[in-house]
């Protein structure tokens, strides 16, 4: 009997193939129902979008939302990502074509076709590394500024300090005109490499960003982390590094700022600041506010909405009037339910479930099946 | 670049001085209802269109000036007050988490900014109500504000009111007990620190040739509230203090062709500087936590 308490004690730590299977099996699903998707030409252009955004605004939640602190400038972090990821990417392409001595016409052989917009293998390969790159600089630039900040300071401080930085950012990108020939800033590198309409990498990033995600937040670090939002000082008094976990999770909400700020320009081919200025930063925090502090599942859905509406709105209405249904949906949100749609809670099949009331038969309890066993 | 020099401090007087009107609003609000108040920029516009509407209606002169000051301030505080009692009041009541009351301030930014943006989209010359040169200019100003700062701090420790406020934003529990009425004390708050915010957009408009809907949020923007961080956010002769300093450095930058671009970043690096060596700001008070 004790044997069969300790194997239902530890089941959780088995693999469970038939769960990984399912689960592999739906991000499958996922990317081909994308990229089936995308034939419509406002699909396209909207389907990237909303990928590239939930990636950021997912990034914006571990920290806003697992982590408990308010974080205003996480546009400047996808700006900086953006900027190495375009650099890193343009400067490989221009040595290629050097070191070769090869004409426009055979780089667009290899990599990207500009008139067609077929994207080769080694495209791929490129625009994959070139964002990496940009993904691990903003991360090494993320732990830089927590180390500085996170433990002087919190609260409304932290929220200021970050709107600083973003600003900052922006301000320094403006006048970045030119590295190495690459025109920074208000006009943005002309592209050589883009793969805009190719939704499945998209897709493939987003999913790799929410296993990361998912399992972080299922471990011991992730419980650490709700720890401290839930209390800091008793977390700390429990032999929590509060501390460690902080840079932790604002390196990691970094890396994948950057990621998205990387894809988002080789979608966009553009990286003007204005992308990703201080409006962007509300913008993202307008999503998993929504969406609910601390719910992956909220944010997807709630970024996919109001990244519709808005492209919509862009599209059909005057100006001005984005702005107007963000602020009337940020405080009617605030006023009826603080917590946002989701809450802290996932839309998961459990849940699901619960709402519909399926419910299986409950199981005998097992201390029932101890006191048993005692006599 | 002795004459840049003495044009930037001239000019960063002058500014400075309009940066303390409208820092003295965003460190009352904080000091007393704990919040940043994202929305204090937009008071700004609707002070200037006030006063660009009064003036078209009654003329523009040195006595209408006065006239146009106060209507921008009652409006102001009007609209302040309205906001207040719709957005922030049923959340202070429910004592929510402190996150929520700034992402409503960022809410009711956005519909202000909006709203003019979607009703006023042409650029306005703003009212020549005076014609005077840039020194005297800023001489009045900075009397103005100085006048203003002064009168406030006569008002917050000598009348019962400021007594009260006070009172409250010290000690919110007990001050309830001795029998003020913490709700109308915050809303008086807001009221005062959008008045001023409608004042220093009159100034402001003196010193501008032309304004347009983004006035409080792209021209002036989120420097006064850098210069109230700076000066100590929550202490009232704090934000003066650093509306002036910010106001000098930011003009004195401007003035030279090399920093000019550069302007944002010097500016949002100081606040970052300040914030990391000492995070309460020059005049400001460290409170500790409870546990």
């Amino acid at each position: 009997m004790i044997a069969k308490i300790e194997s239902n004690r530890n089941n959780h730590l088995k693999p469970n193939y038939k769960r990984y299977l399912l689960n592999g099996l739906c991000s499958v699903l996922i990317v081909v129902v994308l990229s089936l998707l995308t034939n419509n030409l406002s699909l396209k252009i909207i389907i990237p979008q909303i990928i590239i955004f939930s990636i950021a605004a997912l990034s914006l939640n571990i920290v806003c939302g697992c982590l408990g602190e308010m974080v205003l400038g996480h546009g400047g972090f996808m700006l900086v990502g953006g900027i190495v990821a375009s650099y890193v990417s343009q400067k490989i392409y221009q040595l290629v074509m050097e070191k070769n001595n090869f004409s426009s016409s055979q780089m667009r052989e290899i990599f990207y076709n500009i008139g067609n917009g077929e994207v080769h293998f080694a495209g791929y390969i490129l625009v994959i590394f070139a964002v990496i790159v940009g993904a691990i600089f903003t991360g090494v630039i993320g732990f830089l500024i927590g180390v500085a900040v996170l433990g002087r300071m919190k609260g409304d401080y932290l929220a200021i300090i970050t709107l600083g930085i973003g600003l900052v950012f922006v301000s320094i990108a403006n006048n970045l005109q030119t590295i190495d020939g690459f025109k920074y800033g208000v006009d943005g590198p002309s592209y050589y490499t883009r793969i805009a309409g190719n939704t499945p990498i998209f897709a493939s990033f987003l999913i790799l960003t929410l296993i990361c995600f998912i399992m972080i937040f299922k471990s011991r670090y992730g419980r650490a982390i709700l720890s401290i939002r839930e209390d800091e000082i008793a977390s700390e008094a429990s032999g929590i590094p509060v501390k460690k976990y902080k840079i932790f999770t604002f390196t990691l909400s970094a890396i994948f700022a950057g990621l998205a700020g990387g894809l988002y320009y080789h979608f966009a081919s553009y990286l003007g600041t204005s992308l990703f200025s201080q409006d962007r930063s509300i913008e993202l925090l307008v999503f998993i506010v929504l969406g609910g502090l601390g719910s992956f599942t909220g944010t997807l859905i709630s970024t996919a909405l109001l990244t519709f509406v808005s492209y919509k709105l862009l599209l059909n209405a005057p100006g001005g009037y984005q702005l107007l249904i963000y602020g009337v949906i940020l405080i009617i949100v605030m006023l009826i339910r603080p917590e946002g749609l989701f809450g802290t809670k996932e839309l998961t099949w459990d849940f699901i479930k619960k709402v519909f009331k399926i419910k299986k038969k409950p199981k005998k309890i097992v201390e029932e099946e101890i006191i048993h066993d005692n006599k | 670049m002795w004459n840049n020099l003495y044009n930037g401090l001239i000019n960063g007087l002058g500014m400075g001085s309009i940066y303390a009107l409208i820092a003295i609003g965003y460190t009352m609000v904080y000091g007393i209802a704990r919040m940043i108040n994202f929305a204090h920029g937009e008071f700004i516009t609707i002070g200037a269109f006030v006063s660009y509407g009064m003036a078209s209606l009654i003329g523009a002169n040195p006595i209408t000036m006065i006239i146009c000051i106060i209507a921008s301030m009652l409006i102001c505080a009007i609209v302040s007050i309205i906001t207040e009692k719709l957005a922030y009041y049923p959340l202070r009541k429910r004592n929510t988490k402190r996150i929520t009351a700034l992402i409503t301030a960022i809410g009711v930014s956005y519909i202000i900014y909006s709203l003019f943006n979607i009703q006023f989209q042409e650029i306005k010359s703003s009212p020549k109500f005076l014609n005077l040169s840039n020194t005297n200019l800023t001489i009045l100003t900075i009397v103005i504000t100085l006048v203003t700062v002064v009168l406030l701090t006569l008002f917050i420790n000598k009348t019962k009111f400021g007594k009260a406020m006070r009172a409250t934003s010290e000690n919110p529990s007990a001050a309830k007990l001795m029998g003020i009425n913490n709700d109308a004390m915050i809303t008086l708050t807001f009221a005062i620190g959008a008045a001023l915010a409608g004042l220093g957009a009159v100034v402001y408009c003196l010193r501008i040739p032309y304004f347009k809907f983004s006035v409080g949020s792209d021209a002036i923007g989120l420097i006064p509230f850098v210069a109230a961080v700076v000066g100590g956010i929550g202490s009232l002769p704090g934000a003066v203090i650093g509306g002036f300093i910010i106001g000098i450095i930011q003009q004195i930058s401007v003035a030279f062709p090399e920093t000019s671009p550069w302007t944002p970043a010097i500016l949002y690096s100081i606040l970052i500087l300040i914030l990391i060596i000492k995070p309460t700001g020059i005049l400001g008070k460290s409170i500790g936590e409870k546990v």
